[in-house]
C-alpha cells in the first residue's frame, strides 16, 4: 500500500478501498451476547425505575399529611428574612402572602447538593426526589432522541428528568476504565428549561428564545449563575469564558464554557442568540442577495460559501470571524448549563445545513 | 403471535448482526477514530430494541448504518471527553492486529474533512457502501454524494502531494 495515492482517481480509489478494507473485521464471538446483555440491562434498569416512581407515587399520599411540616422546612415567607429553621412555632401569625421556595440543592461544577460526580445513584437520585418528586426517564432507545452517552459509556448511562425543575442528570455504569459498576453514579447535570427535553430544542438557535421561569425551584451555581443569567453576568463570575469558538475547531455559536488553567471545561452549555440572522445580515452586508429570516437554508449555505471563497477564507469558522460574528451580546441569556462528563450527543440541525462543522 | 415468531426474528437478527458488523465496525472507526465498538453496540442494540420494525425492512443493514451514522454525526467531542476516551482503549482487546500507520493516517484526514464528505467517504470505502445507499443513509440526492466525494478526494489528495 502506497501512502501517497496515484494522481488519477483509479490509484485513490484503491487506496481507500484498501484503507476501508483494513478496518473490518468479524464480529467477535461475544458480541451477540454483549447487544443482549445490554438491552437486558437496560430494560431492567427501567423497570427498577418506573417501579420505584411507583412507590414514590404511593407514598406521596401518605407524605401529604406531613406537608405543612415539610413546607415549613422548604418554604421561606419573603417577609421574614430572620429565619427559615422550621422549629415549633408559637407564633399565631400566619405566613405573609406571598411564599419563594428556597433553593435546597444547590449545582456545583463538580457535583449538585451534597453530592459528587462519581456518588452512587441510589444516594444522589434519592436526595434529588425528596427534594424535586419522581423523576422521569429519558427514553434513549430511539435514534431520533438524544443518546444517553457519558463519557464512561453510551449504552449504559441513564438519564433522569425532574419535571418543573429543568434537572436532568445522567447516571452511569461505568467507571472511566469501562468496567461495570455494581450501581450507577452520578455523571453529569443539565439544567434546560425545555420540557420534554430534546437535544435540537437545545441547540437550534431560536431568535426570542427567552428561558421559561422555573415553576417552583430556581436552581443555579452558588455564584448565582443559572438559566436566565446574561452572558455579561457569566463573563463578570467566570473571565475566562468562551463563546462561539471551540477549542478543537468545532464551531458552535450558541455555545459557551469555562475553561480551567489546564484546558478542561468546568461549567458549559447555550446561550439565546440568533447566529443565523446575525450571519445573514453580514452576508448581505457584503453584497449577498438573501432574505434575512433567521433561518439556515442552501441560500444562506450558498452565500456563506461564496464569501468564503470570495474572501479566499477556510472554512466557515473563519468566514464567520471575517464577518464579524465572534459570539453572542452580552445581553443574551443562558438557556442551558452543564457540568460533569456528558458525552453529548446532539442533534446536528442547527447550522448543518451551512456546512458548518458543529462537531458532530 | 406464534412461539416460533421469536426464534425467527432471533435468528434473523443474528444473521444482521454478523454480515453487518464488518462495515459497521469500519465505518465507526473510520469516523470515530477510536471508539467503534461501543457505537456499533448501540447501534445493534437500538436494532434489537425495534428488530420487529426493523426486521421487516427491505434493507435492515442499512437502518443500521443510518443510526450508527447518526450517532457519529451527533457525538459531540470535547477535547477532555476525547481524551479521556482515548486513554481508556485497550488495544490489547483487538482480536485482529490493527490497521497500519498509513490507514489510521488516511482516516484521520478523513476526519478533518466537513461533516457530510466525512461521512460520505466512510460509507464509501469502510462501509463499501454504494453511492445510492450513501444517499439513502445520508438523506441527500445522490448527486451531493457524487459531489462530497469528488471534494473528499480533492482535499484528501491535495494534503498528501
Amino acid at each position: 500500500m502506497v501512502m501517497n495515492p496515484d494522481a488519477n482517481d483509479d490509484g485513490f480509489d484503491d487506496f481507500a478501498t484498501a484503507a476501508g478494507a483494513a478496518l473490518r473485521r468479524p464480529a467477535p464471538d461475544n458480541g451477540l451476547a454483549g447487544v443482549r446483555s445490554s438491552l437486558k440491562r437496560r430494560r431492567i434498569t427501567q423497570v427498577a425505575v418506573a417501579g420505584g416512581a411507583a412507590v414514590i407515587v404511593l407514598a406521596a399520599g401518605a407524605l401529604l399529611l406531613g406537608a405543612t411540616r415539610d413546607n415549613s422546612q422548604r418554604l421561606v415567607s419573603v417577609d421574614d428574612t430572620v429565619s427559615t429553621s422550621p422549629g415549633p412555632s408559637t407564633s399565631t401569625s400566619a405566613p405573609t402572602t406571598t411564599a419563594v421556595v428556597a433553593p435546597t440543592i444547590e449545582l456545583r461544577v463538580d457535583g449538585i447538593g451534597p453530592h459528587s460526580f462519581g456518588e452512587a445513584q441510589s444516594v444522589v437520585e434519592a436526595t434529588l426526589t425528596e427534594a424535586f418528586g419522581a423523576s422521569e426517564v429519558i427514553d434513549d432507545m430511539q435514534p431520533a432522541q438524544v443518546v444517553t452517552c457519558v463519557r464512561w459509556g453510551c449504552s449504559d448511562a441513564m438519564v433522569l428528568h425532574w419535571p418543573n425543575t429543568g434537572l436532568v442528570v445522567a447516571f452511569s455504569d461505568r467507571t472511566s476504565d469501562g468496567d461495570v459498576l455494581p450501581e450507577p453514579v452520578l455523571a453529569a447535570w443539565t439544567l434546560t428549561p425545555t420540557t420534554p427535553w430534546q437535544p435540537g430544542d437545545i441547540y437550534v438557535p431560536e431568535p426570542d428564545a427567552t428561558p421559561a421561569p422555573m415553576p417552583d425551584l430556581r436552581l443555579a451555581l452558588a455564584n448565582g449563575i443559572g438559566l436566565g443569567s446574561t452572558v455579561s453576568e457569566l463573563r463578570s463570575a467566570y473571565p475566562a469564558t468562551a463563546e462561539g469558538l471551540w477549542s478543537d475547531s468545532s464551531f458552535v455559536p450558541t455555545g459557551f464554557y469555562v475553561p480551567e488553567a489546564d484546558g478542561t471545561t468546568t461549567i458549559d452549555g447555550d446561550v439565546a442568540w440568533d447566529a443565523v440572522t446575525q450571519l445573514q445580515s453580514a452576508l448581505v452586508a457584503e453584497g449577498a442577495a438573501l432574505t434575512v429570516n433567521g433561518v439556515a437554508g442552501p441560500d444562506t449555505a450558498a452565500a456563506l460559501t461564496a464569501y468564503s471563497e470570495r474572501a479566499g477564507l477556510d472554512g466557515a469558522p473563519a468566514a464567520f470571524d471575517a464577518l464579524g460574528i465572534t459570539g453572542p451580546p452580552p445581553e443574551a441569556m443562558v438557556v442551558r448549563l452543564s457540568a460533569g462528563d456528558w458525552f453529548w450527543e446532539l442533534s446536528c440541525g442547527g447550522l448543518e445545513p451551512l456546512g458548518i462543522p458543529s462537531g458532530c | 403471535m406464534t412461539e416460533s415468531q421469536p426464534m425467527i426474528l432471533a435468528l434473523s437478527f443474528e444473521d444482521l448482526y454478523r454480515s453487518e458488523y464488518p462495515g459497521l465496525i469500519a465505518v465507526a472507526t473510520a469516523l470515530s477514530g477510536a471508539d467503534g465498538e461501543d457505537l456499533v453496540q448501540d447501534a445493534m442494540v437500538k436494532a434489537l430494541i425495534n428488530w420487529e420494525r426493523v426486521g421487516l425492512l427491505e434493507r435492515p443493514g442499512g437502518w443500521c448504518h443510518r443510526v450508527l451514522v447518526n450517532l457519529c454525526r451527533s457525538r459531540w467531542r470535547r477535547l477532555r471527553t476525547h481524551a479521556a476516551y482515548l486513554g481508556r482503549l485497550r488495544p490489547e482487546e483487538l482480536s485482529t492486529p490493527g490497521p497500519s500507520a498509513e490507514v489510521l493516517a488516511f482516516w484521520s484526514a478523513v476526519r478533518e474533512l466537513p461533516a457530510r464528505p466525512r461521512m460520505a467517504m466512510a460509507l464509501r470505502y469502510a462501509g463499501d457502501r454504494s453511492v445510492k445507499e450513501i444517499a439513502s443513509i445520508l438523506d441527500v440526492p445522490e448527486g451531493t454524494v457524487t459531489s462530497d466525494l469528488s471534494r473528499a478526494r480533492l482535499a484528501l489528495k491535495g494534503a498528501w502531494s
